[in-house]
């Protein structure tokens, strides 16, 4: 349970919730378009070779289709190339059949324009997409004006693709001056799921450790409470030499309940790491040797630790994974920890500005410490980063 | 449980969850509440544009100035009912909204009526659209879609009425549809956005609980080390040292009963206290004890009939990270927050705490878990006094049957 998108896939979602909103946009301007030609020909307000402008919107609908299925930069150059066309047709035969629509500063004129500005640039972050709308803008502006020009029309500006086109940017920049301002509610958030399944668990582990209780020393102390005084019963002795025996000379409960007093792990930057990085909406999942950490000496188990921070934040940062696993291994003489998430990965030989914390904050902590880094990775199919440091001489 | 409490939890716990971005990611849609003023602004200033661009076609220009106003109106009752301090925004005020807009329409277009020259350039539709492109992130896809429909034919309507005094001679449905398009595909793309934002925020929901399964495990270690830590302080303090003595000695006096009874009580009546504090308890403990607070003594949590079960994990969620919030001021009093619960039939909680933190800093830490509240179907409100804070959520009066 959690509420709300965390911060790191509130940036993708987004993109693609703004992306969807402008092909559904796009998609009722070029039937609204389709619409009003029909009307206006069916009305007899336009000759009848006004149908075929209709019919050349087509092709841009299907492109829409065919992009809102999955937005690729080829998809979206054909889009704006066959709408640039599509719209040069569309105005030419529209005024070739309407006499009474003497320029361009028409709502049935801009609604291919609003089309190709909307759906250009959405989907691929805010500067990006307003270059991507300032270029659908600018072709199918030129498409209309080669059409009313070869139409024997007056080219006007019209206010309403220039709104369109200025609400679009308005929206992309307001997308990029805000994203990521939920994350420290979010965190407080999601630290409480987590701490609200520990109270349960607690409570629940807390009846069976009573229940213990009750049937141990509780009981061993009614039974000294109300025998008579004189020699300890032999029995009874027995049963209060078992109880000290189960609860361990320093006076803890049953074997198999771990204090965890001399664990490394809960103290560790690495289990801080972990949490902050779960604090953020990341779902990090710990598996195998983990006690594997109390062989390493306290500057390797630091290192270690500020080294998979750095990869959990690479995997906020960069992957767009939701998930991550931290895994544990060990042979004699070293210990392993992987970090390994699902998302976009990267080519490892091209790593960019943006792996700067991989190799200073990852390879130079864990070389230091004496250790070794593996790094695998390819596009989309995720990135596994394996560090390998020597066990403490003494352990 | 009584049966009170029972009808209590099935009650809200039944309510309906609609599927907006204001229910599903109420954090997200604070985040972007700025989005409403601002569109609500550029409409505002279209309007006054075309106002003056129309001022020759204008029939009667005080009706064009109290469209304006209603235009206005509209605009600040949206921004001030999307507030994130006031969620969640209702079907009502859905409504309200639309409709004041709709009026201010309406009253342009018989401000210019009869000599309006084209529909394109009138604002009425386009300060309808902006408002409509913001309501899917509060209201239900095709509710506003459905309140769409009837503006663009209202709308549409009053254009196609319009057609007799238009400079275009054109069949009067093609300026139907002028008006309504910007109607249409404004509010389709609000729809595609919340639509797009809310599948999104149900799959990583799912992910999230599958990740929350698997991390059981690592979280029943991190509470059996919990428990058995208090179970040997407690054991430690004296049952221990005195059964081991008693082992040695191998003999019992007078004064060994006594103390073991007394040792069994207090041992038994920690153990029953430690069993019966409720989630509520503990969370305001665990809260506590990561600023280093000793959580024993006084009860901070006063919940006499358990009414804390009825919060859903949405609730206990944020309500979980509020008390760690407040908890972790470092203006606090430690020993002086605390939560008492009251009314059975709708459970009101008040959280009470001292600090010396500056009102500005208290309001924007606990407003967005305020809001997060409301949009979970409570009500929350919250009191900033010079030496402390009250801190009020409560589920809603239910209606007599």
């Amino acid at each position: 349970m959690s509420l709300g998108l965390p911060s790191h896939l509130s940036r993708a979602a987004n993109s693609r919730a703004l992306a969807t909103a402008a092909r559904w946009a796009a998609l009722v301007c070029l039937v609204m378009a389709a619409v009003n030609v029909a009307v206006s020909t069916v009305g007899g307000t336009t000759g009848p070779t006004s149908w075929i402008s209709t019919l050349v919107l087509l092709p841009m609908m299907a492109l829409l289709v065919l992009l809102s299925r999955g937005r690729t930069v080829a998809l979206t150059v054909a889009y704006l190339l066959v709408g640039a066309v599509c719209t040069f047709f569309y105005i030419y035969l529209l005024f070739e059949s309407t006499p009474e629509y003497r320029d361009t500063n028409l709502l049935v004129v801009a609604l291919p324009v609003v089309a190709m500005t909307l759906v250009g640039g959405t989907g691929t972050g805010s500067l990006v997409g307003v270059l991507w709308a300032t270029l659908g803008f600018a072709l199918a502006e030129a498409a209309v004006f080669l059409g009313a020009t070869a139409a024997g029309r007056v080219f006007r500006p019209d206010a309403i693709s220039l709104s369109a086109y200025l609400l679009l940017v308005g929206v992309l920049a307001f997308d990029g001056l805000t994203r990521g301002s939920r994350s420290r509610t979010q965190g407080a958030i999601h630290r409480a799921v987590r701490d609200a399944r520990l109270v349960d668990l607690r409570r629940e582990l807390l009846a069976e450790s009573t229940a213990d209780l009750h049937d141990t020393v509780l009981s061993e102390l009614v039974a000294v409470a109300t025998v008579e005084p004189g020699e300890l019963p032999a029995r009874l002795r027995q049963r209060i030499e078992s109880d000290l025996l189960r609860l361990g000379a320093a006076g803890l409960p049953p074997d198999d309940v771990p204090t965890g007093d001399d664990d490394p792990w809960y103290e560790s930057e690495l289990r801080r790491a972990i949490e902050d990085a779960r604090d953020e909406g990341l779902a990090v999942d710990v598996s195998g040797e983990r006690e594997a950490l109390g062989r390493l000496s306290a500057d390797a188990r630091r290192a270690v630790g500020l080294a998979v921070r750095q990869c959990l934040v690479n995997v906020l940062r960069h992957s767009g994974s939701a998930t991550a696993e931290v895994a544990f291994s060990c042979g004699d003489a070293s210990v392993s920890v992987m970090v390994v998430d699902g998302g976009r990965g990267f080519a490892v030989g091209s790593a960019s500005s943006d792996r700067l914390g991989l190799r200073q904050s990852v390879h130079e902590r864990i070389s230091k410490a004496g250790g070794t880094v593996t790094v695998y990775s390819a596009e989309d199919v995720g990135t596994t980063v394996i560090m390998t440091l020597p066990v403490e001489e003494a352990a | 449980m009584s049966k009170v409490m029972s009808e209590t939890i099935v009650h809200y716990r039944s309510l309906p969850v609609e599927r907006t971005p204001q229910r599903l990611d109420p954090l997200g849609v604070q985040s972007a509440w700025l989005l409403v003023p601002l569109l609500g602004a550029v409409a505002v200033a279209y309007a006054v544009f075309s106002t003056v661009v129309h001022r020759d076609q204008l029939r009667d220009p005080a009706l064009a100035g109290w469209a304006l106003a209603v235009l206005v109106v509209a605009v600040v009752v949206a921004a001030v009912r999307t507030h994130p301090g006031l969620p969640p925004v209702g079907l009502w005020s859905h409504l309200a909204i639309i409709g004041v807009a709709l009026a201010a329409a309406c009253l342009f277009a018989a401000a210019v009526w009869g000599r309006n020259e084209r529909i394109q350039d009138d604002w009425g539709q386009i300060a309808v659209a902006l408002l409509l492109t913001a309501m899917p992130l509060y209201r239900p896809v095709a509710e506003v879609l459905t309140v769409a429909g009837v503006a663009a034919v209202v709308l549409g309507g009053l254009a196609s009425a319009q057609s007799p005094s238009l400079q275009i001679a054109n069949h009067p449905l093609v300026f139907a549809t002028v008006a309504a398009t910007p109607v249409l595909a404004l509010a389709c793309g609000g729809a595609g956005y919340a639509w797009t934002m809310t599948g999104e925020t149900l799959r990583w929901r799912e992910v999230a609980r599958a990740g929350q399964l698997r991390l059981d495990g690592e979280l029943r270690q991190v509470a059996a080390r919990m428990v058995a830590q208090e179970r040997a302080t407690a054991l430690n303090a004296e049952a221990v040292p005195f059964l081991t003595a008693l082992a040695a000695r191998g003999v019992i006096t007078d004064e060994d009963r006594v103390q073991a009874r007394r040792i069994a009580e207090t041992l038994r009546a920690a153990a029953v206290e430690a069993v019966r504090r409720s989630w509520l308890a503990e969370t305001v403990a665990l809260a506590l004890s990561r600023r280093g607070v000793d959580v024993g003594g006084a009860p901070r949590v006063d919940d006499p009939d358990r009414l804390e079960e009825v919060l859903s994990d949405e609730q206990r969620a944020i309500v979980g990270a509020l008390i760690a919030t407040v908890a972790a001021f470092p203006g606090l009093v430690p020993g002086s927050l605390s939560v008492s619960v009251t009314r059975p039939g709708s459970p009101v909680f008040v959280l009470t705490a001292r600090t010396n933190e500056p009102r500005r800093a208290l309001r924007s830490e606990l407003v967005p878990f305020l809001s997060a509240l409301q949009s979970v179907s409570m009500v929350a409100s919250m009191r900033v006094r010079a030496d402390g804070l009250t801190v009020r959520f409560a589920y809603p009066e239910r209606r007599a049957p």
